[in-house]
């Protein structure tokens, strides 16, 4: 029978480094996820992966049994974005590594759904660079993740009309670099 | 009929309210809601970089290993410097008190006359401890001289050159300690003290070579005072003190 979180984390509290390994492959796919959609490259998706096990790790007696380990690990990977970001002052740099903003207009080669998804990523990409830190954050926790609107407030330390605010922003802002390449799409399809 | 704005539309999106209802009536909303929900399912058609888990293990083993070495030497090193810390508070706090002891007893005029030798003061049991304590590396080292002798062939003689000398160092500290100790009232410690003293003096006047007769003779004051085995009762004495010390500090950091 498979070993619960819960269990896992017990034992991993009286130091069994297999039970927390356990813990690290059941959920080191989402982390990375979150992660990744949060800084928008690999490499810092990467370390911010090893930074929320290790603080997980440092801190796994402050868990409590009654809540989700999943979630509880969730808040720590966003916690360590929002670090890292902020460290950095990202929203000056670009999200998502180079990108290179098509012209939807431009002659696009015949319709192939891999190179249109390849070239889907850039514009996203580039979208996405265009969000404050603010704004990523508040839309890759309602969008991907699906936080209540009140969550994600308590997480960026603003106000529920704030938070909304900011969502909304986040979504216009990428309805309208984005609009253009969807009717494009659509023609295409 | 009032159109839906951008923010009843993502607030509808995300099921924060339910605008279905007008949706159903209004052509225009909805083909902004399509609009709306065909840009977002753009962003999720976006696929997500895969990583192993095992990859991520292994790259965290590292570190987490690396952390509790990191820990582990820190405990360590916490431990010593407590260790270190205990054991000069409690010299501290024993040679403060043989200080106020000694201070009171040499600003009282009733009790100057304790400073005297012949007139014993009473023992006082923390700083004989510390004293007998202190003495114990000293008779250590006068033991082994004395026993180089002792244990040598009366018939042959000895070659003292290297006991010469440790006698030599060993005289000013052996004075001292028989001095402290007399001050303190400690006859015991005051007694041995002084039976060692004359034949560490004989030693360091003594040539590089010991004849059978001076060998003899030296052996036979060594023997007749008993003073090996009254060395080793005293140093054992120390060392139990020592011990003691030393179990007292353990306990302590264990209680930590």
């Amino acid at each position: 029978m498979e070993m619960t979180d819960v269990a896992a984390v017990s034992r991993a509290r009286d130091g069994d480094a297999e039970a927390f390994r356990l813990l690290v492959e059941r959920h080191s796919r989402a982390i990375f996820r979150v992660a990744w959609r949060m800084t928008g490259n690999e490499h810092d998706a990467d370390d911010v992966v090893q930074e929320t096990f290790l603080r997980a790790y440092r801190q796994i007696d402050r868990f409590e049994e009654r809540a989700n380990f999943s979630t509880w690990l969730h808040r720590i990977a966003i916690n360590c974005s929002l670090d890292l970001l902020r460290a950095r002052g990202r929203h000056d740099k670009q999200y998502g590594g180079d990108v290179d903003v098509l012209d939807p207009s431009s002659d696009a080669p015949e319709p192939d759904r891999i190179a249109i998804s390849a070239e889907l990523q850039q514009h996203v990409a580039a979208a996405m660079k265009r969000l404050s830190d603010n704004e990523r954050t508040a839309f890759v926790l309602r969008h991907f993740e699906g936080m209540p609107v009140e969550e994600i407030g308590k997480t960026l330390g603003i106000q529920v009309n704030a938070t909304k605010h900011t969502i909304f922003r986040a979504v216009r802002k990428l309805r309208d670099a984005l609009e253009p390449f969807v009717r494009s799409t659509q023609c295409n399809t | 009929m009032q159109h839906l704005n951008d923010e009843d539309l993502i607030a509808h999106h995300y099921r924060d309210t339910d605008s279905s209802e007008h949706l159903r009536a209004c052509a225009d909303c909805r083909a902004q809601y399509e609009t709306l929900r065909s840009v977002l399912a753009l962003v999720d058609a976006v696929p997500v970089p895969e990583r192993d888990p095992e990859q991520i293990w292994n790259r965290l083993r590292w570190r987490l290993e690396r952390r509790r070495r990191r820990t582990w030497q820190w405990m360590m090193s916490a431990a010593a410097v407590l260790a270190i810390v205990f054991v000069a508070g409690a010299w501290w706090r024993e040679g403060q008190r043989t200080a106020d002891s000694g201070q009171r007893v040499a600003s009282n005029p009733a009790t100057q006359q304790l400073s005297n030798p012949t007139t014993q003061q009473p023992n006082n049991p923390g700083s004989n401890k510390v004293l007998v304590y202190v003495v114990t590396d000293h008779l250590d080292a006068a033991e082994r001289v004395l026993a180089e002798v002792a244990n040598a062939d009366p018939k042959k003689g000895l070659d003292v050159g290297e006991e010469t000398k440790r006698a030599e160092d060993l005289v000013d500290a052996n004075r001292i300690y028989r001095q402290t100790a007399a001050r303190r009232g400690d006859a015991r410690i005051a007694a041995l003290l002084s039976d060692i003293e004359p034949i560490l003096v004989e030693l360091s006047h003594s040539g590089a070579k010991l004849s059978p007769d001076e060998l003899a003779s030296m052996q036979k004051r060594i023997d007749s005072k008993n003073l090996l085995f009254k060395m080793r009762v005293m140093s054992a004495q120390g060392e139990g003190q020592q011990h003691n010390q030393n179990v007292l500090a353990s306990q302590h950091l264990n209680s930590l």
